[in-house]
């Protein structure tokens, strides 16, 4: 009976943390489950949600991305680049920012596999890379005056849910499709877990891993994409530091940093955490100062249910 | 072995290739350091400031503190090793970047404090800048007469501690003190990010209370906020104001989306800054406070 609690709260506990912050902020504030706030709330996780299932299959192989904050906004400032009202369709920017959020990742994972060079040190590099290289192509500038088209992809609704809100819902799909239901999937895991034992047992491990890294890039790209069109400006000093809200959430969500061991849905509560708590504390008008430290110790509250075993 | 020597040739060509070998003496150096090229009118700051030194003939050695003093003071440390004539200095942190002043007056070389200030100020040469307390008291006040001294405020700040958010809060809270019938009912800082602007203002609409006016400390930040404003259709009901008069806050001020900027004359203070740095460096005499004032950009002047 008590091993059977135990294990029921290994397995939910994140879940169940998740729903107790909630029952808090709807007691404490009267706004919090109306519909438009809900939707806020998913708009607002969707920037770091999208960061965060790339980032799950990079952790899920034992490794890590730090780039991806950079990475988000040189796509953002190249997909804005090519987004002034009367150049191009609203394609071209949208290919613009997703080829150059998967090259970034393409040559993070050609380095970390074929060179066999440490994934922190790798991805640490092309943070300050690409972070330069997107004030490097706007001279440190913001790229502004954006086309209605492509403003729309953070603005508008489709059956009342806002358009980031569904790109992520479509992104969570794929990704749990990937991870649970097709061999890559498998060979990702196997990868992460043992990466001798999956070599011996005939997994090309470094075409598992480059694949693994660009994804996470793409999906940063994307991300920037809708973050430039939801802000109707590409800056190239944005997403700093999401990173390690993408992290954050991984982690939350059970995936371990060792790899091998990892859920998208794990992610996904993990990022409606911290998505959650930055809407409910602003809800409540708490000062900034202490924000920061009711976020750290949910987030480690949160994870101590989660491991409680 | 072999790679690790490649490698070590070819940072040492990147290094020899970024060097500049234009050694003469005979041109005045100035050495200046910037808060954060990150920012779009710091920025600005700094092409006023290459195009004087462009007019004067003067050498100048540029490098940014990336938003840490602890970076600035290093930076200020190497422009003594290049045997600089004059420091600039557009500090970060108004106590952490204060040492550089500290230093420049051990070296006797002349220093220039612009834009934002340190707490020693007093010790440099000159200083050109806005007094951030100005812009304040001007949006606030602004917002007073548009809603006739009563009404709901929401305060997006820069970062805490930065001396523009503080001196800024100072002038807008001297402002609302006077008008009993003015709350700030949200304050939160936005750290001069338009994303956070933006949240910000969808989870406050979302409480429901009445409101009638947000004060942003900056225009990126009044930008996200309208945004969200305008998303939740209450763009009539209310006023978003910025500070910094950037080209997309002209541009909403003109179609009526912000009510009004602030205009900080970035260029004005790079070019005098320079300017003054160079009489210090052939020693003629400078004031010491060159405030340059702030204006306020309604849909009526925003073209001039």
């Amino acid at each position: 009976m008590r091993n059977q609690a135990f294990q029921f709260l290994s397995r939910y506990g994140i879940l169940i943390a998740f729903m107790m912050l909630i029952i808090v902020m709807s007691v404490l504030s009267p706004a919090f489950l109306k519909f438009t706030n809900v939707m806020n709330i998913l708009r607002q996780t969707s920037i770091n949600g999208i960061v965060a299932v790339g980032m799950t299959f990079v952790i899920i192989l034992a490794g890590i991305d730090l780039s991806v904050g950079s990475v988000l906004a040189l796509a953002a400032v190249v997909a804005a680049s090519f987004a002034h009202p009367g150049e191009y369709p609203v394609f071209v920017p949208i290919l613009a920012g997703l080829f150059t959020g998967s090259l970034c990742g393409f040559i993070n994972g050609l380095i970390i596999a074929k060179r066999r060079i440490a994934p922190f040190i790798v991805t640490l590099g092309m943070m300050t890379i690409a972070r330069g290289a997107a004030l490097v192509y706007t001279n440190g500038r913001p790229v502004i005056e954006l086309s209605d088209s492509y403003n729309k992809i953070g603005g508008k609704y489709v059956l009342s849910i806002p358009i980031p809100v569904i790109i992520f819902i479509i992104v969570v799909f794929i990704g749990s499709f990937l991870l649970s239901k097709t061999v890559f999937g498998r060979h990702v895991y196997a990868t992460g877990g043992n990466k001798t034992a999956a070599e011996l047992s005939g997994i090309i491990t470094s075409r598992v891993i480059i694949l693994g890294y660009s994804i996470a890039g793409f999906l940063a790209g994307l991300a920037g994409i809708v973050l430039s069109s939801r802000v109707m400006s590409g800056s190239p000093s944005t997403g700093q530091g999401y990173e390690l809200d993408a992290i954050a959430a991984v982690v939350i969500g059970g995936t371990r940093l060792t790899g091998g061991v990892g859920t998208i849905f794990g992610t996904i509560i993990g990022a409606l955490i911290i998505g959650v708590m930055n809407n409910g504390l602003d809800l409540l008008n708490v000062s900034s100062y202490l924000q920061q430290i009711v976020k750290g110790l949910i987030i480690l509250l949160a994870v101590m249910i989660d491991r409680k075993k | 072995m072999k790679t690790s020597i490649s490698t070590i040739l070819i940072c040492t060509l990147i290094l020899i290739s970024c060097h500049n070998t234009n050694s003469k003496k005979t041109r005045i150096t100035i050495g200046i350091t910037y808060q954060n090229l990150q920012n779009e009118f710091v920025i600005n700051i700094q092409d006023a400031v290459r195009n004087k030194a462009k007019e004067l003939n003067v050498k100048l050695i540029e490098v940014d503190g990336q938003g840490k003093a602890e970076n600035q003071i290093s930076q200020v440390e190497n422009f003594l090793a290049l045997d600089v004539d004059a420091i600039i200095l557009n500090p970060f942190d108004q106590y952490g970047s204060a040492p550089v002043v500290s230093i420049a007056n051990r070296e006797k070389k002349p220093i220039v404090v612009i834009n934002a200030v340190v707490v020693n100020l007093d010790k440099a040469d000159a200083y050109v800048g806005s007094n951030d307390q100005e812009a304040g008291r001007i949006a606030a006040t602004y917002i007073a007469k548009l809603l006739n001294g009563k009404g709901n405020i929401a305060l997006i700040r820069g970062p805490n501690g930065h001396s523009a958010e503080i001196q800024r809060t100072e002038g807008i809270m001297e402002v609302l003190n006077t008008h009993p019938d003015m709350k700030i009912i949200f304050d939160q800082s936005g750290n001069w990010d338009r994303t956070q602007g933006l949240e910000l203002m969808e989870n406050w609409l979302s409480t429901g209370k009445p409101l009638q006016a947000v004060i942003a400390q900056n225009d990126e930040m009044a930008l996200g906020a309208q945004k969200a404003i305008e998303a939740s259709g209450r763009q009539k009901d209310i006023l978003v104001i910025g500070i910094d008069a950037i080209p997309d806050a002209l541009r909403a001020v003109k179609e009526g989306k912000l009510c009004a900027t602030v205009f900080q004359d970035a260029r004005g203070q790079g070019a005098l800054a320079l300017e003054l740095a160079v009489k210090l460096c052939e020693g003629k005499p400078v004031e010491h406070t060159n405030y340059i004032p702030f204006q306020l950009i309604t849909k009526e002047n925003v073209g001039k």
